[in-house]
């Protein structure tokens, strides 16, 4: 199997999986954790589905001529989920409670976005990834405490 | 002593009269709608959310436990309900609106019963079904405002730093210790037996 096909199936399964996490982020085992957070209103789960959704999409049509511009399409986006992430972990460490949904879907953002990775566009990540820490840093409101508004 | 004087002075004493009753009637009022049973040494202040599978997988057996220690008067207990969920706040005015029937722990433990099994019915969301609900199993209860018991609750759940539920409290001879999760509240609990 070509670099190429692992690729493509990396860039399939990845996202499927990241929408699963988020579709059962509400299940909870042991306890359920009142750790929530919006970007620019809208909660993460939804922006999260519609991420990954964005990448499936993305990777769905063949390259052919637009296929530069889709990789780096995809690359900008990936750096810019991983700045996020970064953004929303170090959240989850300042608070000390961890939601485990949330890491694995970091994890799936942190895989797709290595194998996506090409040195080519490193100057297009560094842009994303900036962005994406700036982004969050402003329009990112976390809660951690259930209080009655 | 003047007779202008002995007047305003019995007025003055019957004005002091009423302000003490009417003081005295809205604590009373106030603590019939705040759920805390008991006046025991040991405060336990469990926090738990309708919607929250571990906080209804424990209540049964939780509920044995507590009842004995209040019936011991071991403790005092303060029942949170906590709003993870969105729908909890709307569980929980209704949970205030019945006990401000009926505030002994059996039936409010009866209460919480109905509503967590109503938790797992997705269509019931609305006040109108609460209140069907409520109306076909013969819980009575009144319309009133609960956000003094709601603020209570945002207190409680800040001092506590009640960040998942279920979670439990247990304020022994000043030392606060907090518990997570069924299988460690039932622990301390029963250690309280």
């Amino acid at each position: 199997m070509s670099k190429g096909h692992i690729l493509k199936i990396v860039n399939i399964v990845f996202p499927a999986i990241g929408i699963g996490l988020m579709v059962f982020y509400d299940a909870c085992t042991t306890g359920c954790s009142s750790l929530q957070g919006t970007f620019m209103g809208l909660k993460l789960k939804v922006i999260g589905i519609i991420f990954m959704v964005f990448l499936l999409v993305l990777s769905l049509p063949p390259g052919g001529r637009n296929a530069d511009f889709v990789r780096r399409l995809r690359i900008i986006f990936l750096a810019g989920a991983l700045g996020g992430e970064a953004v929303l972990v170090r959240f989850q460490a300042v608070q000390d409670v961890y939601c485990y949904f949330c890491l694995a879907f970091g994890l799936c953002i942190l895989i797709l976005s290595v194998a996506n990775f090409t040195k080519v566009d490193r100057y297009w990540a560094l842009g994303g990834l900036l962005s994406g820490i700036a982004a969050f840093a402003i329009f990112f409101e976390g809660s951690v405490l259930p209080l009655y508004r | 002593m003047g007779l202008k004087k002995a007047l305003a002075l019995c007025m003055f004493f019957m004005v002091l009269a009423s302000l003490a009753a009417a003081g005295r009637g809205w604590t009373e009022e106030r603590k019939q709608s705040f759920p805390s049973y008991g006046s025991g040494p040991v405060e336990v202040r469990l926090y738990t959310d309708y919607f929250c599978p571990p906080c209804r997988a424990m209540e049964p057996d939780v509920e044995k436990i507590l009842q004995d220690l209040v019936k011991k008067n071991a403790i005092r207990l303060l029942l949170v309900d906590t709003p993870i969920h969105r729908y909890s706040p709307l569980y929980s005015r209704y949970f205030l609106y019945a006990i401000r029937q009926n505030n002994a722990l059996e039936h409010i433990l009866r209460i919480r019963n109905i509503l967590i099994e109503a938790s797992r019915n997705k269509e019931m969301t609305t006040q109108e079904r609460i209140e069907a609900l409520f109306r076909e199993r013969g819980i009575a209860y009144s319309v009133w405002d609960p956000k003094p018991v709601f603020d209570r609750y945002n207190a409680l759940i800040t001092e506590d730093m009640i960040k998942a539920t279920p979670s439990c409290v247990v304020i022994r001879n000043g030392q606060k210790k907090t518990f997570i999760g069924g299988a460690e509240i039932l622990n301390a609990l029963k250690d309280l037996t």
